[in-house]
């Protein structure tokens, strides 16, 4: 179920929200334990086969959580047996996310590098998997650590399948959301929250229906054009992504902490205004906030962070970064991406290191056009299709203006909806304040704010006919 | 506001902007057309009183492989092939057919294949043809019971095509004129005979479908869907209640396929995915309480009775299969239905093309701008007069009258009927002759009269609904064919040229012209 489809805006959530409430007015613990229910629905209504799979995880990760932590009861921390408990654990939920996200990957490299014709196994990627495991990885690491408390059952459950967040983040650490799990006061309807909620989500709904959507399709369309690009298509199909995964993504995030508040939870920012950002650093703290956080927490400064030298940083810099890469999907294309992102960083921390520094402009023209063109290895279906969309953005392939075309009158650089598109929400992408600065400290409304909303969800309605195969980017990560 | 003032508001501003776009698409989008441009969409409507009535729906493959003539034979009652374009939703035809049917009605379902695996979503033919310029499908969306229409407004109707439907400048004139394009292109299917008249279609009629690319197999073409009942047409089987619920019978049966060249249809490869699929439809079918007539194999004919696709037959064919139906019929124990009410189809259509065409006349003399003191010139002529019957098509110098009895009408202003009469002119030439020309204005006999440059003094009193109308009668009306003057086989006899109009009140004209 999508967020942006009717059956979730109309159907699900109000009824979800109703029987919440009216649960919790009976018992906390019901109201809970519908929402496990209810997530567990939202999760299996992709692929019901689905369910097992998370099921399985949590009971998993919770019984050894709670070993974990009766062991650090215990008079000697970091015991032998806790390590070994930790390191199975971390295994254990590495195996599960290796096997259905990477081993076909594993298949097809063996294949080409011995070749051999070992049979793929063509599994489906389970949803949600990536971030769930980080979750959950998370949580033992911090139980083995007794940085973890001792959670009911039902409570660990909500963490790890909460709907809002559950599909594609943001990825919430225990600490922040357990505590407001058994918050008395937020068990009650909060008008004021629920009112937040319902405009993030309406802000959320206009990013990803009207702003993303339309970017889609010119970037799939320069993206799986046949034809070689040219200078003005390929820089026209590079900054549709760009623009595409930053809304799409960022509405995804939006929306989900809109529905959040409305059940008087609060989710952790993940976006922050990403391409206003001056450095690599910077883009890194407004992109995905709660995956920053947790390769920096999880991976990062275990691997020794900045440490143990200055050779040892760049190694675990782009060591973090590759496996964040890696984490993304199971593909060249995130290493290289990923890699660029480490690179990147490295140079820029030798710069800071040896004192040079950029202009402003210069520097953010910088950074956003590294970004901008690291997309297209995120993008593109392989390495050479991505070196491809370069060489047009270089001018290698021509100048011509384009004759490749999404419907009629509409080509993919020539249309004037897509200049006017990149320009109107580039230009609020760099200049505007985003949709938390909007609306986190909102306290009173006016009829614009409801007649915004109401629009918002009317087009949602209409442009849902038309779209109705419209995922979220994350989803496939 | 408040937030709990800014939900309420959002949410009656929600549900306002949702019932004015719901209007919008119902009121000035899919426009009802006063006649439906189809002519099986005609028939139905207007055959919707008879009792005890068959209608054959499906795909095309129902107009080319069922007679419906020969069916009506075994049934002792009307058969009416109610089919279009398979790439139509059959849950629109089911609506529009529980429309029109009563108890003791039948209805009989030789689905093609692709119909039980049909998928979500609507045809790009069907959605752009509800609010085309013609409105050519709007019937189906105005047979929709209201929260049909709603449905399918909010879950399957695109905004781009409602945009598309509101650039359309309609014109209530432009759309009576079409409507009456139609009656009568109905008055000649109707005419044509009996095939087509009952919703079948003559090889090279004027339904010809455009040459099938024959780059597809048979069956790559008939199971394109694949060998699973979609859930699409699982909601089609529980809409069929709707026509239980009143009493009508319903009954399946197997489309007809024919192979080409060496594409056979049923080929060994899939003969195993085709005998299991058909168990299961058969089965599914059954089991909502509808009986299956005959088996698949029945309806599969060799390449000689190929027309132009995979789903269509030559007439013969069409007879053999026909036949065959009826077997299975009468093995199926499907009892006749006896309908002994002496129906004669073809009277019966002409009477609802009639009254339809007054009322469309009604109508467009109405939505004609009304006749003030002046000229009508020959290039005017059409834009202005109703040209109701016995008229040819508007030529530049003016409009010939076709056979013996010719009839036209306007309405005129207000302001001369303030006045004891009303002075009409006639101005025309005569074709192989002059003759005189017996005339009648609103059915008050004038005399005969040549035309060439006459006027008329009609009194007030004879206009009712500032309508007036005229007949104009001729006995020698011959085609330049007949005469050896050209190919031209319109039997034409007087030229209008002008109309003038004027108002006075002793019988002389005044000629303070606008």
């Amino acid at each position: 179920m999508l967020f942006n489809s009717p059956v979730f805006i109309f159907i699900f959530l109000p009824f979800v929200l109703l029987v919440y409430f009216f649960l919790n007015k009976l018992k906390i613990s019901l109201g809970k334990a519908w929402l496990v229910v209810v997530s567990l629905f939202f999760y299996g209504y992709w692929n019901i086969d689905y369910i097992i799979l998370i099921i399985i995880s949590i009971l998993c990760n919770y019984g050894l959580g709670k070993f974990l932590i009766k062991l650090n009861n215990g008079t000697e921390k970091y015991t032998l047996l806790s390590k070994s408990i930790l390191i199975k654990g971390i295994i254990f939920n590495l195996a599960i996310l290796f096997y259905y996200k990477y081993t076909d990957f594993i298949i097809t490299n063996v294949n080409y590098i011995f070749e051999v014709e070992i049979s793929m196994l063509n599994l489906l990627l389970p949803l949600a998997i990536s971030f769930f495991t980080f979750q959950q990885i998370a949580y033992l690491v911090d139980c083995y650590k007794s940085d973890a408390l001792e959670y009911n059952f039902l409570n660990y459950c909500l963490f790890v399948t909460f709907f809002p967040q559950l599909i594609a983040g943001p990825i919430v650490h225990h600490k922040e959301m357990m505590p407001q799990f058994n918050k008395q006061i937020n068990a009650n309807v909060n008008h004021a929250n629920l009112a937040k909620g319902l405009f993030i989500f309406a802000i959320g709904l206009f990013k990803k229906v009207i702003i993303a959507d339309s970017f889609a399709q010119w970037a799939n369309t320069g993206f799986s054009s046949a034809t070689v690009l040219q200078f003005w298509d390929a820089w026209g199909a590079s900054l549709s992504y760009t623009f595409q995964l930053y809304y799409d993504f960022s509405a995804y995030a939006d929306m989900a902490i809109g529905v959040a508040l409305m059940f008087n939870i609060v989710l952790p920012i993940n976006f922050n205004s990403p391409y206003k950002a001056l450095t690599i650093q910077d883009f890194w703290h407004r992109w995905h906030m709660t995956l920053s956080r947790w390769l920096r927490d999880y991976l990062y400064i275990p691997l020794g962070g900045n440490r143990k030298g200055a050779i040892r940083t760049y190694i675990n810099v782009m060591l973090t970064f590759i496996l964040g890469g890696l984490w993304h999907g199971a593909a060249w294309t995130f290493i290289v991406w990923g890699a660029l992102h480490g690179l990147a960083l490295c140079t820029q921390r030798l710069w800071t290191q040896v004192g040079f520094k950029l202009p402003s402009i210069i520097s953010w023209l910088l950074t956003f056009t590294f970004i901008s063109v690291s997309w297209i290895f995120f993008r593109a279906e392989d390495i050479p299709s991505a070196l491809h969309i370069i060489s047009g953005m270089l001018g290698v392939n021509g100048y011509n203006t384009s004759s490749i075309l999404i419907a009629p009158g509409n080509t993919l650089i020539t249309s004037p909806y897509i200049v006017s598109y990149l320009i109107i929400f580039g230009f609020s992408a760099f200049f505007s304040r985003n949709s938390m600065e909007l609306s986190l400290n909102k306290i009173r409304y006016t009829i614009w704010d409801s007649l915004m909303v109401s629009a918002v969800f009317f087009l949602a309605i209409l442009f849902g006919i038309a779209t109705v195969d419209s995922e979220f980017l994350y989803f496939n990560f | 506001m408040s937030a709990k003032n800014f939900m309420i508001t959002s949410f009656f501003s929600l549900v306002v902007i949702l019932l004015v776009y719901a209007i919008v698409v119902d009121k000035m989008v899919i426009l009802e057309r006063n006649i439906p441009y189809s002519y099986k969409q005609f028939a139905l409507q207007s055959l919707s009183e008879i009792q005890g009535k068959v209608i054959i729906s499906a795909g095309s493959n129902a107009i080319h492989g069922i007679d419906s003539a020969k069916l009506s034979q075994y049934f002792n009652s009307p058969v009416f092939t109610y089919a279009d374009n398979a790439d139509y939703p059959l849950r629109a035809k089911i609506l529009s057919i529980e429309k029109h049917t009563n108890k003791g009605d039948v209805v009989l379902l030789p689905l093609e294949w692709l119909h039980y695996s049909a998928k979500q979503g609507l045809a790009e033919n069907y959605v752009d043809a509800l609010a085309d310029e013609e409105l050519r499908l709007e019937f189906y969306f105005n047979n929709l019971p209201a929260l049909e229409k709603l449905k399918f407004i909010f879950t399957q109707y695109p905004l781009s095509d409602v945009i598309s439907g509101l650039k359309i400048q309609r014109n209530k004139i432009a759309m009576l004129k079409s409507d009456l394009k139609q009656l009568n292109y109905f008055t000649r299917v109707v005419q044509s005979g009996e095939i087509q008249m009952l919703g079948n279609s003559l090889r090279n009629g004027p339904e010809q479908i455009v040459k099938f690319p024959t780059n597809k197999t048979c069956d790559s073409y008939l199971f394109s869907g694949g060998f699973k009942v979609s859930r699409v047409f699982k909601d089609n089987l529980s809409l069929l209640k709707k026509l239980t619920r009143k009493g009508v019978a319903i009954y399946f049966t197997w489309p007809a396929v024919v192979d080409y060249k060496k594409s056979n249809c049923y080929q060994q490869n899939t003969i195993n995915n085709v005998n299991k699929y058909a168990t299961e439809i058969k089965e599914l079918v059954e089991n909502k309480g509808y009986q299956f007539i005959g088996n698949y194999q029945q309806s599969h004919f060799p390449a000689h009775c190929f027309l132009n696709t995979y789903y269509h037959i030559k007439r013969e064919c069409a007879i053999l299969r026909t036949n065959k139906l009826i077997e299975a019929l009468k093995f199926s124990n499907i009892k006749k239905i006896h309908n002994t009410s002496d129906i004669n189809i073809a009277l019966m259509m002409n009477n609802e093309i009639i009254r339809n065409k007054n009322y469309i006349f009604y109508e467009l003399i109405k939505a004609l701008p009304e006749l003030k003191k002046g000229k009508i010139t020959a290039e005017q002529l059409s834009h202005r007069l109703v040209f109701k019957q016995g008229w040819a098509e508007q030529e530049k110098w003016g409009i010939w009258t076709v056979g013996n009895e010719s009839a036209f009408s306007f309405s005129v202003a207000k302001s001369l009927l303030t006045r004891k009469y009303i002075m009409l002119s006639i101005k025309g030439h005569y074709f192989n002759g002059v003759e005189k020309t017996k005339v009648k204005i609103n059915s008050v006999y004038y005399g005969e009269e040549e035309l060439a440059n006459k006027s008329f003094k009609v009194s007030v009193n004879s206009v009712s609904d500032n309508r007036i109308d005229i007949t104009l009668q001729h006995t020698s009306a011959f085609s330049p064919k007949y005469l050896g003057l050209s190919k031209d086989t319109r039997k034409i006899k007087f030229g209008l040229t002008e109309i003038s109009i004027n108002a006075t009140d002793d019988g002389t004209e005044e000629n303070n012209e606008n």
